[in-house]
C-alpha cells in the first residue's frame, strides 16, 4: 500500500470506531490534578471550540424542541413531527440514505475487492484510490449538475438513449425521484466506501485464503467463512457512515430537485430560511429527529461491532 | 461417498433454507425502502405472500434433491473422485474475468458523468463546441469574488482548524492520555450530527439578541463561518494530525529539547510542527476541498460564498452549471493531487515507535 | 526412488524471467519427514509452494502416490499446510479452527467433534475449544494451526518455517512434539526451514538447497558429516578451514605447519607445491597432543567462549585461526586467553572440499 493512501484511507477509516480509552492515568478528573498551564493552554481553545461550536448547539436543539415560543415545555412540536408531510419526508430521507448506503456499500466493496484482490494491473488500484479521495469530497452542488448534464431531460444519455430509440424518462425514469438521488447519492456514497474499506481489506493476510483452500474450501467458501466475517465490523461501522453522511446532505438534494422531492433536510433548510412556516420549535423537532436517527445507526453499529468484535483484540 | 436420502433432503432444507431467508431479507429491504409510507402495508402483505412462495419451494426442492442428486451423478461419473483428471482450466461462470468486469462497469459509472458534462459545458454554442461556457464563468465578477471569498474562508478555516487542533492533539498524547475519550468523541460529532443542524443551533444561539451576537455583524458572521468549517473539518483535520503525531516519537523528542533547554511552545512550533506538517498540510487540503463549494452553511448564513453562487447559476442559467461543476472537480482534485504529492515529502527518516 | 511417494520431476519455476528454481528432481517415502534447507532466496519455500499449489511450475511435474496433482488447484489436493504466522482463522475458535477443513467438505458435525476432539487431545489442548486464536500464546496458537492442517487427513503435510516466530525454548519443545504427532499418524510431511540445527535434529532427510538448485540430498548424519559441496560445509555447522601445501598430489600428502599428514582424497589434477584447503569441523579438534598418525598443531588462545556444556576456543596457528569444541569439565577449567596449547586433528577427519 502507498504512503498517499494511507494517509487519506487511515484518516478516514478511523472515524467510525468506538472510544477507546487511553492509557495511562485516567481516573475521572483526576488528570486536572497535575495540570500545568501551557498545558492548560494547549486544550483549553480545542475544548471551548468543542463546546460553543459543537455540544451547545447540539444541546441548544435538542432542549428547544421541546419548548413553545415562550419557553415552556411543551410535546407540541414533537407531536408535529407526525404530521403527515413532515413523516414522509423523514421517510423519503431515509429510504434514500439507507438504499444508497446499502448499494454504495455493496459497490464500493465489489470494486475495492477487485482492485485489491483481482489481479488488476497496480496503476488500476493507485488510479482508483486517487479518484475516490476526490469523489468522495464531489459532492453538493457541482454533483448534482454533473447528474443532471447526464442523465437529466437534456442530459448526454437521456438523449443518446432516446436517439437510439430508449426514451428513459417515458420509461419511467426521474432524475428528480427516488431512484435519481439514489443513483446521485452513489457517486460519493461508493469513493467513500472503497476509501475505508481498502485498509481493511489490505489487513486479510494472504495466508487466511492460502490456508482455507488447502483446507478444501473454494473462494466462495473462504469469503463464506472467514473473508466477510472478518471484514463484518468495519462493513456495519461504514454503512452506518454512509447512512449518515447522505442523510444530512442538503446541497446535492436541493441543487437537484429544489423544493421537489420532500427531504428532512430540505425541510429543515426552507424552515431555518423562512420559507415556509417559520416555525422554530417544529424546526428543533426537525433536527432532533435528524440526530436521533442518524445516532440510532450509529448505536446499531457500536452495538453489534462489540458483539461480532470479540475476537478483536 | 453416498448418502442416505433423508440426509440428502436434510440438508438441501437447511441449504435452500438459508438461501430463501437472505432472498428475503433482501426483498424486504427492497420493498421497504421502494415505497411510500402509505403503501407499506401493501408491500407487507405482498411480503408475507413472497415468504409463502419461498417455503413452498424450499419444501419442494428438498423433497425432489435425492432425485437430483442422483440424476447430477448419473450425468457426471467422474465427478466424485478429487483425484480425477486436472481441472486446469476454468469453465463457464467462473471464466469470466470477475474483477475486470466490476472494475470497467465501476469506472463507467464514475466517466460517464464527468465525460457527459465536459460535453454539455462545451455546447453552449448550438451545433459547434466552444469554452464560451468557461469564458462567461471565468469573466463573471460574481464568480471571481465569490471564489476568492470562499478560498479566504477556506485558508481561514485551515490556520483556525490547525490553531485548535494541533496542540491539543498533541498534548493530548503527551500529557493528558485521560482526556483523549472525550476528544475523540468531539471529533466524531461532526460526523453524526447533520451539518444543517449545527448550523440551525449556531443560528438561533448566536443571533442578535443573545450573549454573543455573532449574526449581527459582517465580520461577526463571516467568523461564525470560519467556526461552522472548522468543526466540519475537524474529524478529518484531527486524524490527520494524530496519524502525523503516531508516526513520531513525540515523548522522546519533547524529552530531547527540553533537555536542550527549549520551552513548550518553542517544542510544539519548532520540533514537533515541522515533523508533522506533510499531515497537517493533508489535512489542511482535505478541509479546503470539503469547504469551497460548500452550500448549506453559507447559504443560511447569508454570505457570499462559491457554493450559494453555484446554486444560483444553476437556476438560472444552462450551460454555466456545467462547466462550474468541471471546474469544481478540478479544483477538488489538485487539492487531492496535492495530498498525493505531499505524501512524499513525508519525513521518512524520523524515528518511530510503532 | 522409482515408487517415492512425493515425486518432484525436473521442477522448474521463473517469476518475470528470473529463474529462482532450477530443474529441481526429488523423491520422497512415505511416512519420511523431509526438510528442504537453505538460506532465504534459494527457492525452498517455492518449492513447497508449488506442492501447495499456490504457485504454478513453469515446468516440470509433480506427483503424489503416482497421480499428477501439478495441475490441481490448491483445494483440490488434500495437502495440509502450516504458515509460519499461525494464519489461524481470527473469527473463530479454536474448534471451530480444526473443524474447517471437515466442514467445507461436507462432514457432518457429529463427526466433526469427534475429530476436534481427537485432534485437541494430539496437541495437549483438551478444554480449548472455545478459546479464540487471540487468547493463545504463539506456541498454542501453532499447535492449533498444525491440528487444524491435520483434521481432514491430508496426504502431505507442508510445514512453511512454522517455528521461526517463536520464541527459542518454545521452539525446541515444539518441533519434538511435531515430530512425535509426524511419527504417531506416519504423515509424509515437507519441512521448509533456514534453521540447520532445527533440520538436523527433526528430519529423516534433509535436502539442502543453494540459488535455486539441490546441494545435497541424504539423512543428516550424512550431511553434516559427508557434505558433497563447500556450500553445505559452511550452511551445515562450523567449519575450519585451514591452508596446507601439496607435497604429493598422487599419494595424498600435504604439509602443514611444518609438518606432513595423509588425507583422504585430494582434488584431482592438483599439482604438487600448490595450496590446498583442508576443512575440519570444530568438534573433530582435540585438545592435547592425541597419537600415532595424529598432527599436533601448537597455538595460542585468541579467545574463549563458554557456551555451557561446550566450550569453543579459538586459537591462532600462525597464519591460520581454528575454533575446537570441547566439552565442559568442572574438574579442570578451560585454558586461558593468550595460553599456548597443544591441539590434535585426526587425518581421517579433514574434508578437502571443491567450491
Amino acid at each position: 500500500m502507498s504512503n498517499n493512501d494511507a494517509n487519506t484511507a487511515s484518516l478516514m477509516a478511523r472515524v467510525p470506531g468506538p472510544v477507546q480509552p487511553g492509557p495511562g492515568r485516567f481516573s475521572p478528573l483526576g488528570f486536572i490534578a497535575g495540570i500545568r498551564p501551557t498545558e492548560l493552554l494547549a486544550v483549553v481553545p480545542f475544548i471551548l471550540f468543542a463546546v460553543l461550536f459543537l455540544i451547545a448547539p447540539t444541546f441548544y436543539v435538542v432542549v428547544s424542541a421541546f419548548l413553545d415560543r415562550a419557553g415552556n415545555f411543551t410535546l407540541a412540536n414533537i407531536a408535529g413531527l407526525f404530521s403527515e408531510q413532515i413523516r414522509a419526508s423523514f421517510w423519503i430521507s431515509i429510504r434514500v440514505s439507507a438504499t444508497s448506503a446499502i448499494l454504495g456499500a455493496i459497490l464500493g466493496l465489489l470494486i475495492a475487492l477487485a482492485i485489491l484482490r483481482g489481479r488488476l494491473p497496480s496503476w488500476i488500484r493507485s488510479t482508483v484510490m486517487t479518484f475516490s479521495g476526490v469523489a468522495s469530497n464531489f459532492a453538493g452542488i457541482p454533483l448534482a449538475f454533473a447528474f443532471l448534464a447526464t442523465v437529466g431531460r437534456l442530459g448526454l444519455i437521456t438523449v443518446l438513449l432516446k436517439f437510439l430509440g430508449l426514451d428513459i424518462y417515458r420509461g419511467g425514469f426521474n432524475l428528480l425521484s427516488f431512484w435519481g438521488l439514489t443513483l446521485t447519492y452513489l457517486y460519493f456514497q461508493i469513493p467513500l466506501m472503497i476509501l475505508i474499506i481498502a485498509p481493511a481489506i489490505d489487513g486479510l493476510k494472504k495466508e487466511w485464503s492460502e490456508a482455507a483452500s488447502t483446507l478444501g474450501a473454494s473462494t466462495w467458501q473462504f469469503w463464506r467463512y472467514v473473508g466477510l466475517p472478518v471484514l463484518w465490523p468495519n462493513l456495519l461501522g461504514t454503512l452506518s457512515l454512509l447512512f449518515a453522511n447522505a442523510f444530512g446532505a442538503v446541497a446535492t438534494a436541493y441543487a437537484l430537485t429544489g423544493m421537489s422531492i420532500n427531504m428532512v433536510t430540505i425541510q429543515l433548510y426552507a424552515q431555518i430560511r423562512g420559507d415556509a412556516l417559520g416555525d422554530p420549535g417544529l424546526g428543533a423537532a426537525l433536527a432532533l429527529g435528524m440526530i436521533v436517527i442518524t445516532a440510532f445507526a450509529n448505536v446499531i453499529y457500536l452495538v453489534v461491532r462489540a458483539r461480532a468484535e470479540r475476537w478483536l483484540k | 461417498m453416498t448418502r442416505s436420502p433423508t440426509a440428502i433432503m436434510a440438508s438441501t432444507f437447511r441449504l435452500t433454507l438459508g438461501l430463501a431467508v437472505a432472498l428475503l431479507v433482501v426483498d424486504a429491504l427492497f420493498r421497504l425502502l421502494t415505497s411510500n409510507l402509505d403503501a407499506i402495508p401493501g408491500q407487507l402483505s405482498a411480503l408475507l405472500w413472497d415468504i409463502a412462495y419461498v417455503g413452498i419451494a424450499a419444501v419442494a426442492l428438498s423433497i425432489l434433491s435425492p432425485l437430483l442428486t442422483a440424476a447430477w451423478q448419473a450425468l457426471q461419473p467422474t465427478a466424485q473422485s478429487l483425484w480425477a483428471a486436472p481441472l486446469p482450466i476454468r469453465r463457464g461462470f467462473s471464466r469470466i474475468p470477475w474483477p475486470w468486469v466490476v472494475f470497467l462497469i465501476g469506472a463507467a459509472y464514475f466517466i460517464i458523468p464527468l465525460a457527459a458534462t465536459v460535453d454539455f459545458s462545451l455546447k453552449i454554442r448550438r451545433g459547434t463546441y466552444s469554452l464560451d461556457a468557461y469564458t462567461s464563468v471565468f469573466s463573471d465578477p460574481r464568480f471571481q469574488a465569490t471564489f476568492t471569498y470562499s478560498l479566504l474562508v477556506g485558508l481561514a478555516t485551515i490556520v483556525v482548524g490547525i490553531l485548535i487542533v494541533v496542540p491539543a492533539a498533541y498534548i493530548v498524547r503527551l500529557r493528558l492520555p485521560g482526556l483523549r475519550p472525550f476528544i475523540e468523541f468531539v471529533t466524531l460529532l461532526p460526523l453524526i450530527i447533520p451539518a444543517i443542524v449545527l448550523v440551525f443551533g449556531y443560528i438561533r444561539l448566536f443571533n442578535t439578541s443573545s450573549v454573543l451576537p455573532l449574526t449581527g455583524s459582517a465580520i461577526g458572521t463571516n467568523l461564525l463561518l470560519i467556526l461552522a468549517y472548522v468543526a466540519l473539518a475537524l474529524p478529518y483535520m484531527y486524524r490527520a494530525v494524530d496519524t502525523g503525531l503516531r508516526t513520531i516519537d513525540v515523548g522522546t523528542l519533547t524529552e530531547a529539547a527540553t533537555i536542550l533547554g527549549a520551552n513548550q511552545f518553542t517544542i510544539l512550533a519548532r520540533v514537533i510542527f515541522p515533523n508533522i506538517i506533510v499531515a497537517v498540510l493533508s489535512g489542511a487540503f482535505l478541509s479546503l476541498a470539503i469547504v469551497i463549494g460548500e452550500f448549506t452553511i453559507a447559504s443560511l448564513l447569508n454570505r457570499p460564498a462559491f457554493g450559494p453562487y453555484m446554486q444560483n447559476i444553476g437556476a438560472n442559467r444552462a450551460y454555466e452549471p456545467a462547466a462550474l461543476s468541471i471546474i469544481s472537480f478540478v479544483f477538488t482534485w489538485l487539492a487531492m493531487g496535492m495530498i498525493q504529492l505531499l505524501a512524499r515529502f513525508a519525513p521518512k527518516t524520523s524515528a518511530r515507535t510503532d | 526412488m522409482a515408487d517415492a511417494y512425493l515425486r518432484i520431476e525436473n521442477l522448474v519455476k521463473a517469476f518475470s524471467g528470473n529463474v529462482v528454481v532450477k530443474g529441481v528432481d526429488l523423491g520422497f517415502d512415505k511416512g519420511e519427514f523431509v526438510s528442504l534447507l537453505g538460506p532465504s532466496g534459494c527457492g525452498k519455500t517455492t518449492i513447497l509452494r508449488m506442492i501447495a499449489g499456490f504457485e504454478r511450475p513453469t515446468s516440470g511435474k509433480i506427483t503424489v502416490d503416482g497421480r499428477d496433482i501439478t495441475h490441481l488447484a490448491p483445494s483440490q489436493r488434500n495437502i495440509g499446510m502450516v504458515f509460519q504466522a499461525y494464519a489461524l482463522f481470527p473469527n473463530m475458535n479454536v474448534a471451530n479452527n480444526i473443524a474447517f477443513g471437515l466442514k467445507v467438505k461436507g462432514v457432518p458435525a457429529e463427526e466433526r467433534n469427534a475429530r476436534v476432539t481427537e485432534m485437541l487431545r494430539l496437541i495437549g489442548l483438551t478444554g480449548y475449544e472455545k478459546r479464540f486464536p487471540y487468547e493463545l500464546s504463539g506456541g498454542q496458537q501453532q499447535r492449533v494451526a498444525l491440528a487444524r492442517a491435520l483434521a481432514p487427513r491430508p496426504r502431505l503435510l507442508l510445514l512453511d518455517e512454522p517455528l521461526s516466530a517463536l520464541d527459542a525454548k518454545i521452539r525446541v519443545s515444539l518441533r519434538g512434539e511435531i515430530r512425535a504427532i509426524q511419527r504417531d499418524l506416519g504423515i509424509t510431511t515437507v519441512f521448509v526451514t533456514h534453521d540447520q540445527e532445527e533440520a538436523l535434529s527433526i528430519s529423516d532427510r534433509i535436502v539442502v538447497m543453494n540459488a535455486g538448485s539441490v546441494e545435497q540430498f541424504g539423512q543428516p548424519f550424512e550431511i553434516y558429516n559427508r557434505p558433497t559441496s563447500k556450500f553445505v560445509a559452511t550452511f551445515v555447522g562450523t567449519l575450519n578451514t585451514l591452508t596446507a601445501k601439496i607435497i604429493d598430489s598422487a599419494a595424498g600428502t600435504v604439509s602443514l605447519g611444518g609438518q606432513t599428514i595423509t588425507v583422504p582424497a585430494l582434488p584431482k589434477g592438483a599439482s604438487n607445491g600448490s595450496e590446498v584447503g583442508l576443512t575440519l569441523r570444530p568438534e573433530t579438534v582435540r585438545l592435547g597432543p592425541g597419537s600415532g598418525s595424529d598432527l599436533a598443531l601448537q597455538g595460542t588462545v585468541a579467545s574463549v567462549d563458554f557456551l555451557g556444556s561446550v566450550i569453543r576456543l579459538k586459537l591462532d596457528l600462525g597464519g591460520n585461526s581454528i575454533s575446537l569444541d570441547t566439552f565442559n569439565d568442572r574438574r579442570t577449567p578451560p585454558p586461558a586467553l593468550g595460553e599456548t596449547i597443544t591441539v590434535s586433528i585426526a587425518p581421517g577427519d579433514v574434508l578437502i572440499l571443491g567450491e
